[in-house]
C-alpha cells in the first residue's frame, strides 16, 4: 500500500464526496499531507527552514565570539569577514567568484554582510512574535474565558493599539525608550500583542463551551491548568498560520525601521539599511542593492507562502 | 428600517469616540511608563539640549510635569480637544499650526493611492479567484508577492531611480514645481485649493508630482486587498445563491455584477480601513524618500531631530486619522450589508 | 415524450487526494409532465445528478456521457445557449435554503431578476407594476403568508421555510419545462416540510411540470413521485414504476430501504435496517457495490459489478434477477 492511499484510509473518506462537500476535507491529518504536498508551501517551508537554521548556528557562533572575546568566530563561517575596515582597492567589486554577490562601498563582502545579519533578523521576528503571542495570548484567553469587565477593558485597549498604524507607533516608542536593538524590539512587542490578543480571546468564546472544558470545570480542575492546557493550547492551532505570516511582517517592519535610521547602529550590517544604501549606486552597481533586497523578498516570501498554505490547509478550503 | 440605520450609525460614532478617548490615554499612559520621573519628562521638553537642575525645574513647573497623573491628564485631555498639543520644542509655535499644513498634503495623497490599491487589489484578487488554478492566477501571486514581501522604501526608490532619474519622465522629488507660486490656501488639500483657483498649470504639476508616491503605497498595498478579494470572490462562488442565479438563467456578466461582486467586496470595506493605515504609516518613508512634505516626512524630521511634542502629536492626529476611516469603512458595511444595518 | 435523457453520465471530482468518480454511468429518462423520485443516502452522488443536469457543478467537476434535454444534447452546448436553457428550461432548488438568496437583495429584487429573464427571452416588455403583480400571485400560490410584506424583506429575516416557499415561486414565476428539487424540505421543520412537499405535488400537477424530486427518503419520494430512481455509491441500483416498486422492491437495498420506513425513525440518511456506511468513493468495493451491507450477497457479488438486468418494465442492477445466473 502507497503512502498516499495509507492516508487517504486514515481520512477516512465516507461516502460525503457530494457537489458541496466535495472541496471540502476533513481536518488534522490533513495539513501536514497538504502542507508536503503542495508546491508552494513546500518551497514555503525550504525557505524557512533555511533561513532560521542559518540564523540558528551563525546566532550561536555571534554568541561564542562575544562570550570567548575571539570576534573572528563570529565570522569563521562566511567567506569573509563582514565587518572589515574599509578598503578602497574593491570598493564596489561586480560579482564573482571570491565575492559571490560583489562587495559595497567599504569593500565589504556583500554575501558575508547578509549572512551575517540573518540572525538579527529572525531573533526580532522571533522574540517579537514569541512575546506577542504569549503575552496577547494570556490576556486574550483571560478576557475571552472570565468575560465581563475584564474582557471589555482588555478589548477597548486592543482597538485603541489597533487605531495606530504599527510602524508610526514602533517609531514613536522606539525614540522614546532610546536608540538601539533592543529599544526596538520592545517597541514592536509592544504594538504587536494586541492583535494576538484579540485573536486569542475569539477563539477562547468558542472554546469555553466545549464539552472537554466543561467536564474539567466539573472535575475541578484548577483554573489554571483549565487557562493554559485546554484553552490556550487549543485556541493557538488557527492562530498558527497568522503566526507564520506575521514573521515576515516583522522582518519587514524592522527593516524599514532600520532604513529610518532606528534600531540597530552602523558598521553592523542590517539587511533592510544595506538595500537602501546600495540605492544610490543603482544601475551602475546594481548588486549592492539587488542582493540584499532579494534576501528580503526572498524570506519575507517564505513565510507568506508558509502561513498562507497553512491557513488553507487549517480551514480546509484545499481546493483554492 | 431608516431608523436602524441611524442608530447603527450612532452607535458606531460613539464607540469611535470611546477609542479616541483611549488612543489619548494609552500616548499618555506609554509616555509616563516610559518617562516615569518628572525629570525624565522634563528632558524630553528641552529636546536633548543642554540643561542646568534650575532651568529643568523651571520646565517642570511651568508643564505641571509634578502634579498628579490624573491631573496631567485631564489637563492634556482638555487641551487636546482644543487642539492645542502644546508647543513645538524646535520651531516654538503651537504644534497643530505646523500640522495643519502637513494633514491635507499627506491624506490628498494617501486617499488617492488607496483609492487606486483598491482598484487594482479587486480587480486582480476577482480575476485570480475566476481562474483559479490556472496561468491567470499564478501570474498574479507572483506579481503581489513581490509587491507585497518588499519593503515599503524599496518600491519607492526603486520607482524614483527608474522614472525619476533614469527615465527622466516624472519629478523625483516635491509636491508641485518649486518655482510655480501655489494657490492660495483655501482647503490646504494643494488639488482641491488649485482647482478652486483655477490655477490648471500648478493642479497639473501636483498631479505629476503625486504619481511615484502614490505609486509607490498603491504597489506596496495591493497584495493585501488582491488576497483578500480572491479568497472572498471564492467563497462567495462556491455559495448556492451564485448557482441560484445562473439557475435563473441570468448571464454570467449579471450575476458577477448583482451577485458574485456585491457579496465579495463586503470584507474588503474593513480592509480598506486597516490599508488607509498602513498607507499613512508607509508615508512617513515615502514623503521622506521623494521629500514630498506632508505628515510623514514631518514626523521623520522630528525624529531626526528627537522634537518629543511634534513626534506625539503626529502619531496622535494619524491614530485619529485611522479611526475616522474605520468609522467610515463602518457605516459604508451597514449600507452594503443589510445583515448588519438590519440587526 | 421524454424531457431529459440521460445516459452513461459519469461525473468526477479533482480532489488534493485524486479523482474520485461520483456518478458512474448513470441511465435515467424523465418523461414530460412526470415526477421521477431519485433516492440515495447522503454521498450516493444524488444532487450531483442535478448539478450535472444543469452544468453548474462546483470548478473541480467533470462530467461524461450525454444528456438530452428534449432534443438538445446539454454537455456540448455552448455556454450561452446553456444558459438559455437555465431558468425557462430546467430549474433547480437547492438544498440549504439559508445560503439559497442573496443576502444582500432585496426578495422582491431576487424575484423580479427572475420575472425578467423569463420576459426577455420572450421579447415582451414587463413594466414594474405588472411584474409585481405577478410575483405577488406567484407568492400567494405558494401560500406564503403576507407576501407584500415579505417582498421588502432581505433574507437573513426570513425563516427556512418561508425562503423554500420564495424559491419555489420563483421557479414558478420562470415557469420551467423541468423543475429539480434538491431535498428541498431537508432543512426544514417536520411540520413544514409535509406542508412542502404536498405544495410540490399540487404545483406539478397544476402547471404540468416535469419534476425531478431528489430525496434520501424513499416514503417521500413515494408519495411525490411516478417513478422513482434509486441510486447507491454512484451507480443506479433500480428504476421503475413507483407503485411497484413499493410493493415489490427488487434490490436487496431498496428493500432496506423500504423496511426502515414507514416507521419514519430515521435521520438524515441514516437507515435502521441497512447495517453499516455507504463506501467511500476512494475505497469501492470490488464487484458489487453494495456486497459489503447485502444479506444475500454470494461468491459472483464479490467477483464482478453486476449489470442492469430487466424486470418487467423495472431495470434493477443485481445479480439475483441474472438469468444466466445458475448458482
Amino acid at each position: 500500500m502507497k503512502v498516499v492511499d495509507l492516508i487517504k484510509k486514515a481520512l477516512g473518506f465516507r461516502g460525503d464526496v457530494d457537489a458541496t462537500a466535495s472541496t471540502t476535507i476533513p481536518e488534522n491529518l490533513t495539513t501536514w499531507y497538504y502542507m508536503v504536498h503542495k508546491k508552494e508551501a513546500l518551497i514555503g517551508m525550504v525557505i524557512v527552514a533555511v533561513f532560521l537554521v542559518w540564523a540558528f548556528i551563525e546566532g550561536l557562533m555571534q554568541l561564542m565570539a562575544g562570550y570567548l572575546r575571539r570576534p573572528y568566530l563570529g565570522w569563521v563561517l562566511l567567506p569573509h569577514n563582514p565587518l572589515a575596515s574599509p578598503n578602497p582597492a574593491i570598493s564596489l567589486n561586480p560579482p564573482s567568484i571570491k565575492y559571490l554577490f560583489g562587495t559595497n562601498l567599504n569593500g565589504q563582502d556583500i554575501l558575508s554582510r547578509l549572512l551575517y545579519a540573518a540572525p538579527k533578523d529572525a531573533f526580532a521576528a522571533v522574540v517579537v512574535v514569541g512575546s506577542a503571542v504569549l503575552l496577547g495570548g494570556v490576556l486574550g484567553v483571560i478576557a475571552g474565558y472570565y468575560g465581563g469587565w475584564t474582557d471589555e477593558i482588555l478589548m477597548r485597549a486592543t482597538d485603541a493599539f489597533l487605531a495606530f498604524p504599527g510602524l508610526v507607533l514602533a517609531i514613536a516608542l522606539s525614540i522614546l525608550i532610546g536608540p538601539g536593538f533592543n529599544s526596538v524590539l520592545i517597541s514592536l512587542t509592544i504594538i504587536w500583542w494586541p492583535i494576538y490578543a484579540r485573536l486569542f480571546r475569539g477563539q477562547a468564546l468558542t472554546l469555553k463551551y466545549r464539552g472537554f472544558v466543561e467536564v474539567s470545570r466539573l472535575f475541578g480542575v484548577s483554573q489554571i491548568k483549565i487557562l493554559f492546557r485546554h484553552i490556550f493550547m487549543n485556541a493557538i492551532d488557527p492562530i498558527l498560520a497568522y503566526m507564520a505570516l506575521d514573521f515576515g511582517t516583522v522582518i519587514l517592519t524592522y527593516s524599514t525601521l532600520a532604513f529610518l535610521g532606528i534600531g540597530i547602529q552602523p558598521p553592523y550590517p542590517e539587511w533592510g539599511s544595506m538595500s537602501s544604501n546600495g540605492l544610490s549606486f543603482f544601475p551602475s552597481a546594481w548588486w549592492y542593492t539587488l542582493f540584499p533586497s532579494a534576501t528580503i523578498l526572498l524570506v519575507v516570501i517564505g513565510f507568506i507562502l508558509v502561513g498562507d498554505s497553512l491557513q488553507d490547509a487549517l480551514s480546509g478550503r484545499v481546493n483554492d | 428600517m431608516q431608523s436602524n440605520f441611524i442608530f447603527f450609525v450612532i452607535r458606531r460614532a460613539f464607540n469611535a469616540l470611546i477609542t479616541l478617548f483611549l488612543l489619548i490615554l494609552l500616548v499618555f499612559v506609554l509616555i509616563h511608563v516610559v518617562l516615569p520621573t518628572p525629570e525624565a519628562m522634563a528632558k524630553v521638553y528641552v529636546g536633548g539640549a543642554h540643561y542646568t537642575p534650575g532651568e529643568l525645574q523651571a520646565i517642570i513647573s511651568r508643564y505641571g510635569l509634578d502634579q498628579p497623573l490624573y491631573v496631567q491628564f485631564f489637563n492634556y485631555l482638555i487641551n487636546a480637544v482644543r487642539g492645542n498639543f502644546g508647543m513645538d520644542s524646535l520651531y516654538k509655535v503651537p504644534e497643530m499650526q505646523l500640522l495643519d499644513k502637513f494633514i491635507p498634503i499627506t491624506l490628498e495623497f494617501v486617499v488617492i493611492a488607496v483609492a487606486l490599491q483598491v482598484v487594482i487589489g479587486v480587480l486582480t484578487g476577482g480575476l485570480a479567484a475566476l481562474w483559479r488554478g490556472k496561468a491567470v492566477d499564478w501570474g498574479i501571486k507572483v506579481l503581489y508577492l513581490l509587491a507585497w514581501a518588499a519593503p515599503v522604501f524599496l518600491w519607492a526608490t526603486l520607482l524614483q531611480f527608474t522614472f525619476a532619474y533614469n527615465l527622466r519622465v516624472l519629478p523625483s522629488m516635491n509636491i508641485a514645481n518649486p518655482l510655480l507660486t501655489p494657490p492660495r490656501p483655501i482647503t490646504g488639500y494643494p488639488l482641491i485649493d488649485a482647482a478652486l483657483e483655477g490655477d490648471w498649470p500648478y493642479f497639473d504639476s501636483v498631479v505629476v508630482h503625486m504619481i511615484l508616491p502614490v505609486l509607490a503605497i498603491a504597489i506596496t498595498g495591493f497584495g493585501l486587498t488582491t488576497r483578500m478579494m480572491r479568497s472572498s470572490s471564492i467563497e462567495v462562488l462556491d455559495k448556492d445563491y451564485v448557482r441560484l442565479a445562473y439557475m435563473k438563467g441570468l448571464s454570467s456578466g449579471k450575476v458577477f455584477t448583482g451577485t458574485i461582486f456585491r457579496n465579495a467586496i463586503i470584507p474588503i470595506i474593513t480592509l480598506t480601513a486597516v490599508q488607509f493605515g498602513f498607507a499613512v504609516a508607509g508615508a512617513v518613508v515615502i514623503e521622506e524618500i521623494f521629500l514630498y512634505k506632508g505628515m510623514g516626512f514631518f514626523l521623520y524630521q522630528s525624529v531626526v531631530n528627537l522634537d518629543y511634542v511634534a513626534i506625539l502629536t503626529t502619531t496622535i492626529i494619524i491614530g485619529i486619522s485611522v479611526i475616522v476611516a474605520n468609522f467610515i469603512a463602518d457605516v459604508l458595511y451597514a449600507l452594503i450589508d443589510p445583515r448588519v444595518r438590519l440587526e | 415524450m421524454d424531457a431529459i435523457r440521460v445516459k452513461g453520465l459519469s461525473v468526477y471530482y479533482r480532489t488534493p487526494l485524486g479523482q474520485v468518480k461520483v456518478l458512474d454511468s448513470v441511465d435515467a429518462t424523465f418523461e414530460e409532465g412526470k415526477t421521477v423520485g431519485v433516492v440515495g443516502e447522503s454521498g450516493s452522488g444524488k444532487s450531483t445528478l442535478g448539478f450535472a443536469i444543469t452544468r453548474l457543478l462546483p470548478p473541480t467537476g467533470i462530467t461524461k456521457g450525454s444528456i438530452r434535454y428534449y432534443d438538445t444534447e446539454l454537455l456540448s452546448l455552448p455556454a450561452k445557449k446553456m444558459r438559455e436553457v437555465r431558468g425557462t428550461g430546467i430549474f433547480m432548488i437547492m438544498q440549504d435554503p439559508f445560503s439559497s438568496l442573496n443576502p444582500v437583495k432585496r426578495i422582491k429584487d431576487q424575484l423580479m431578476e427572475a420575472l425578467l429573464v423569463k420576459y426577455e427571452r420572450r421579447k415582451e416588455t414587463l413594466d414594474p407594476k405588472s411584474g409585481e403583480k405577478e410575483i405577488l400571485k406567484r407568492l400567494s400560490d405558494v401560500k406564503l403568508p403576507d407576501p407584500d410584506l415579505v417582498m421588502l424583506k432581505y433574507p437573513h429575516q426570513l425563516s427556512g421555510g418561508q425562503i423554500q416557499r420564495i424559491v419555489i415561486a420563483m421557479g414558478l414565476l420562470l415557469e420551467p419545462k423541468v423543475m429539480i428539487a434538491d431535498e428541498p424540505t431537508s432543512a426544514l421543520d417536520v411540520s413544514i416540510q409535509a406542508q412542502v412537499i404536498a405544495l410540490m405535488k399540487e404545483l406539478q400537477q397544476n402547471y404540468g411540470m416535469t419534476l425531478i424530486f431528489v430525496t434520501h427518503d424513499l416514503a417521500v419520494a413515494s408519495a411525490v413521485s411516478d417513478k422513482v430512481l434509486i441510486l447507491y455509491a454512484g451507480r443506479t441500483m433500480e428504476f421503475g414504476d413507483v407503485g411497484e416498486t413499493i410493493k415489490q422492491p427488487l434490490h436487496p437495498y431498496t428493500q432496506g430501504l423500504l423496511k426502515s420506513f414507514p416507521s419514519g425513525s430515521y435521520k438524515e440518511g441514516r437507515l435502521f435496517s441497512l447495517k453499516g456506511m455507504p463506501p467511500s468513493f476512494f475505497d469501492m468495493p470490488a464487484g458489487c457495490r453494495f456486497n459489503p451491507r447485502c444479506p444475500y450477497a454470494f461468491d459472483r457479488c464479490f467477483k464482478e459489478e453486476p449489470g442492469v438486468y430487466g424486470v418487467g418494465d423495472r431495470l434493477v442492477r443485481c445479480f439475483l434477477y441474472d438469468k444466466s445466473n445458475k448458482s
